[in-house]
């Protein structure tokens, strides 16, 4: 394992690792948006729980606020409709705000969450022999500018030259910097100003973990601060699966489509109208079936 | 030979049925005509683009929960339970539907009128079929002594090939939700606008009505959702990205077959 030798990349592996980046990316949005709606969820079941046990009058009270909705004077003359709905209106307030404060919560707490899972998850990662996982003396700057990074992708273990780094005021170190499941690293497009000219980049070890090499480039703006991370290795498993996660469980699999032709006895695949239907596979079966042949495609 | 092969044009889409059960050597004519009469009658039921279905009427507010059946209400409070479960991304009041009402339970009962065929035909001793509705497939049994059914998934871009095959015996449901070359057409209930993180997005699990709201679900959610999934035991999704990238939940390869042709 000490003499794991460094992959070689090429330009394929080179446009895969930037695609998954954009997709690891993609993926940590909208999982903050995905965080709000389970809160949304919550808050309005738990609202509807406060207000009636019964789910059916909650359907009728959706209803009658569709009702009121498409044509107001009509539903205004039932009784008990305006109540209802007003009721109705009340409940999503506490649940827009509990979205706004988990969506703030969820912005607060990924730091620690990266923090716990660097203390909780030790194992995870492995040293090359002779890289070593920057010491937090000598990453005072970077541990500090870090932790933000950190926060959207367990930023893989960067060893700063101490001459790449002008001294800052020592800040304790975080073990957000240690955190070793750098999986499919991320770049991480920090919201920061346009870099002043003299940026300082520089690369990181190449360090191992369960799926393969990771290796990362760092780039200083001229007050030491993190402007920027690139990956420069990602961990592949035999040649296809990587990792798309950073530390959430579980984990899903990804992969590069591809197109096969095959015998199968069905397709699925969203053919909603006749027109779709007329041009699918599936139908190519069923004229094949009822030719008499037993599979087809 | 008793099993048959019927395609019933109903719901605005083909209903493609495959029992291969050759059985005692006892026909069943029955079975097919109960399938069929009960997908008509979803149809006349649940359709958003009858005038007067029942659910175009709910939608305007002729008339309201009371007056409808058993099974409009269990479908529109299933709805609901799917809302508070997917977090608002599935939603029966949240799109235009075209009957120009905001009530559509369309994504929950395609797969449940399909469900409950299935039961149709098991009631009449059918044991080994498949039913496929527009891509969505309840399948039960084996296609024959000692084979798994074989279900393609359909590639995105080239509708004559397939991105994924599995294999699958028993009671099981088979669910994709995709926008293909049709253009975006699933919406966010959340934004009001048509969502476009994947290209297609696969749910298999134990029951189709819940595999056809969680394809949905998913599709809406895009990646997390496939991590949404996996709280729900039993089911397992394979999504495709408009970047050609699959991404599938950890239990998904027990169903797949491993690629057997040269990509292409």
């Amino acid at each position: 394992m000490a003499s794991f030798p460094a992959p070689q990349m090429n330009l394929d592996d080179v446009a895969r690792s930037v695609r998954l980046e954009e997709l690891a990316d993609r993926s940590a949005r909208a999982r903050q948006a995905t965080t709000a709606r389970s809160t949304t969820a919550s808050a309005r079941t738990s609202a509807t729980t406060r207000s009636s046990d019964d789910p059916q009058a909650a359907l009728a009270a959706r209803l009658e606020q569709l009702a009121q909705r498409r044509n107001p004077t009509a539903s205004g003359a039932k009784p008990g409709t305006g109540s209802a709905s007003s009721n109705r209106s009340k409940r999503r307030h506490p649940a827009q705000g509990a979205r706004i404060a988990a969506l703030g919560l969820s912005l607060a707490s990924t730091g620690g969450l990266a923090a716990l899972f660097a203390v909780s998850n030790p194992s995870a990662g492995t040293q090359l022999a002779g890289a070593s996982i920057v010491s937090s003396a000598q990453a005072a700057p970077f541990t500090a500018a870090a932790a933000p990074a950190a926060s959207r992708s367990a930023a893989a273990p960067v060893q700063t030259p101490a001459a790449a780094t002008p001294a800052q005021p020592a800040a304790p170190a975080a073990p957000v910097v240690q955190v070793a499941e750098a999986t499919a690293a991320q770049s991480l497009n920090l919201d920061v100003p346009a870099p002043a000219p003299a940026n300082t980049t520089v690369q990181g070890a190449v360090f191992q973990n369960r799926w393969g090499n990771v290796q990362v480039e760092a780039t200083f703006g001229p007050d030491g601060s993190l402007i920027d991370v690139a990956t420069l290795q990602t961990p592949y498993v035999d040649g296809k699966s990587v990792r798309i996660n950073d530390y959430a469980v579980p984990v899903l699999n990804s992969e590069a489509l591809t197109a096969q032709s095959a015998q199968v006895d069905t397709v699925s695949g969203a053919t909603y109208t006749s027109n779709d239907y007329r041009r699918s596979l599936q139908s190519a079966i069923d004229t094949a079936r009822a030719a008499g042949v037993t599979t087809a495609a | 030979m008793t099993g048959y092969h019927h395609v019933e044009h109903v719901m605005g889409m083909a209903v493609s049925i495959d029992v291969r059960d050759d059985g005692d050597g006892a026909s069943d004519p029955g079975s097919l005509a109960e399938v069929v009469s009960w997908l008509h009658h979803v149809d006349q039921t649940f359709s958003t683009y009858i005038e007067d279905s029942p659910i175009t009427r709910l939608g305007r507010g002729e008339i309201d929960l009371d007056a409808v059946s058993d099974e409009v209400r269990d479908i529109l409070l299933l709805c609901e339970q799917l809302r508070d479960d997917t977090g608002g991304a599935f939603d029966a009041f949240a799109a235009p539907a075209p009957n120009d009402t905001m009530l559509d339970p369309s994504g929950v009962v395609k797969g449940w009128s399909i469900e409950r065929a299935a039961e149709l035909l098991e009631r009449h001793g059918h044991a080994n079929f498949t039913i496929n509705a527009g891509g969505d497939i309840a399948l039960r049994g084996r296609p024959a002594a000692a084979a798994p059914w074989r279900v393609g998934i359909r590639h995105p871009d080239q509708a004559d090939k397939m991105a994924a095959v599995l294999e699958i015996t028993g009671s099981i449901g088979v669910a994709t939700s995709a926008t293909y070359e049709r253009g975006a057409h699933i919406v966010d209930p959340h934004t009001g606008q048509p969502t476009t993180e994947l290209a297609s997005v696969t749910v298999i699990g134990p029951d189709l009505t819940l595999a056809d709201a969680y394809a949905t679900a998913v599709f809406v959610m895009g990646v997390p959702g496939l991590e949404w999934l996996t709280g729900h035991a039993g089911y397992d999704g394979y999504a495709i990205t408009h970047d050609a990238t699959t991404i599938s939940t950890p239990g998904f390869g027990r169903w797949r077959v491993e690629s057997e042709t040269v990509p292409g």
